[in-house]
């Protein structure tokens, strides 16, 4: 099975496992939101790489470069042909032509604004996959269940949140299980379209039916250790502010004041020259 | 009794109702897990919201669907794809709908597929709106059918709007409609004892 299927938290000791759930979970969303205001390659760029430092001190770099490069590399390498090379009456903004090359026998125009355009997005993407990535794998699922609880959110939507990290691992499991089951049962896996959808049914009605059978077991158990009684929850693993936190915090509303100043004085696109702000679509 | 003491929550089917959400959530993702490795052409991650919706009622499936993107947001999609949630929640609505007017039964399998035509159809605006807002109207299917679709209707009318909307077009018609195929089939195969939803 691939392995992008296979995520999940990663235990660790590292500066960043150390920081607190709602620490990563702002930085996420500060990084995200940021960058689909400002229109600007550098700006992307210099919220990615401490991004990236951040997973690889974390020791979940790997995993989030292979997620990033499956899902962004084939978009942005898309993007550039299509806008940029490919079809120059496809992006309206495309005017300033950066290379001219033929292809058997045709004059091939590579456009700036086509090709600026895909990256901005694309590396938007990137910064909003590597931010959510670098939360969701380095965050203890009992530190997230603490947060949570302590923000007053009723225990039962808490657990339902909780339950699908839970739920995903071992249905991935039992998935790969019956996909053994039914090689060895004569299973044929390089087939045509139609039996493909065949085999999706083969491991999707035994992988349902023997859900419903545990979600049965799960309320039993649930509710016969109080998951209803209308009591106070204890929680495993307290989740507390430390100073890193503070610090993360405190560069964070820096940074976000620095934007705001660039916003007002400058614009959306700060650092690019001779490149104007394009609405989504151009 | 005294007064300090609250009286105990219903229980039973409502644990089960909830403990039904979050694993809707966990088989839209296996879905598209198992859709990724099979090398399936569609999404087909939209079947577990309709079966939930059948099986438990429609704030089940649209919790449960909801959800999922909330946890595709959190993982691997990153935070602009928490919109499609609400695509899941429109697929809970339609398909409670259908199941209410009686076309949700194996029994009819040309209606099941007409209200997988309609839910698909309708949805293909839907996905546009949230590519615009969202991902700058490029493509949001990132396989050689989604882009092939895509660079055709761009070269055909130089519009972002339209290839957007036709790219969505052109896998969302038979994808919903396998969707909620697979959703009535094994709702079908679902012991009556399991069935939550108020008939």
């Amino acid at each position: 099975m691939s392995t992008i299927i296979q995520i999940g938290y990663v235990p660790g000791d590292t500066f960043v496992h150390r920081l607190d759930p709602r620490t990563k979970f702002s930085l996420f969303l500060w990084s995200s939101i940021f960058n689909y205001v400002f229109y600007d390659l550098y700006i992307s760029l210099a919220s990615l790489i401490p991004l990236v430092l951040l997973s690889f001190i974390g020791k979940v770099g790997k995993q989030i470069f292979k997620i990033i490069a499956l899902v962004v590399i084939p978009l942005f390498a898309f993007t550039t042909l299509l806008l940029g090379m490919l079809i120059p009456y496809g992006f309206p903004q495309n005017k300033t032509s950066l290379l001219i090359f033929n292809v058997l026998g045709r004059e091939v125009v590579w456009y700036l604004e086509g090709t600026v355009y895909g990256a901005v997005w694309s590396l938007r993407l990137a910064i909003t996959m590597c931010g959510a990535l670098l939360f969701y794998l380095t965050s203890h699922p009992g530190r997230i269940t603490s947060v949570l609880l302590k923000s007053r959110i009723p225990y039962k939507y808490v657990y339902v949140l909780i339950a699908v990290f839970q739920f995903i691992p071992i249905m991935l499991s039992e998935v790969q299980t019956i996909y053994q089951a039914q090689l060895s049962r004569g299973l044929n896996v390089n087939v045509g379209l139609f039996k493909r959808l065949k085999n999706f049914f083969v491991l999707m009605i035994p992988l349902t039916l023997g859900s419903i059978n545990r979600i049965q077991l799960r309320s039993i158990a649930l509710e016969s250790r109080g998951f209803s009684a209308p009591v106070r929850k204890s929680i495993i693993l307290e989740s507390d502010l430390t100073k890193s936190d503070y610090l993360t915090m405190a560069t964070m509303a820096g940074l976000t004041a620095l934007f705001i100043y660039l916003i007002m004085t400058i614009g959306l696109v700060p650092f690019m020259k001779g490149i104007e702000y394009v609405h989504p679509g151009g | 009794m005294s007064k300090e003491s609250k009286p105990l929550p219903p229980s039973g089917a409502t644990i089960l109702m909830i403990v039904l959400i979050p694993a809707i959530a966990a088989l839209n993702y296996v879905t598209s897990a198992i859709v990724t490795i099979t090398k399936i052409p569609a999404f087909l991650d939209t079947w577990a919201t309709s079966f939930g919706t059948l099986v438990a009622g429609l704030y089940v499936g649209a919790a449960g669907g909801f959800l999922y993107n909330i946890v595709m947001a959190l993982t691997l999609w990153g935070l602009p794809s928490w919109p499609w949630g609400f695509i899941n929640v429109y697929i809970a609505v339609m398909t409670w709908f259908f199941d209410r007017i009686g076309w949700m039964d194996i029994k009819k399998p040309l209606k099941v597929i007409a209200g997988g035509l309609i839910i698909g159809f309708l949805n293909t605006f839907a996905c546009t709106l949230v590519s615009y807002v969202f991902f700058g109207l490029l493509p949001t299917w990132a396989n050689a059918y989604g882009m092939a679709t895509y660079s055709i209707a761009l070269g055909a009318t130089g519009n972002m709007f339209i290839a957007s909307w036709f790219s969505s077009l052109s896998v969302e018609l038979y994808d919903k409609t396998i969707a909620q195929f697979i959703a009535v089939l094994i709702a079908s195969a679902v012991p009556k004892r399991f069935i939550l939803k108020k008939s």
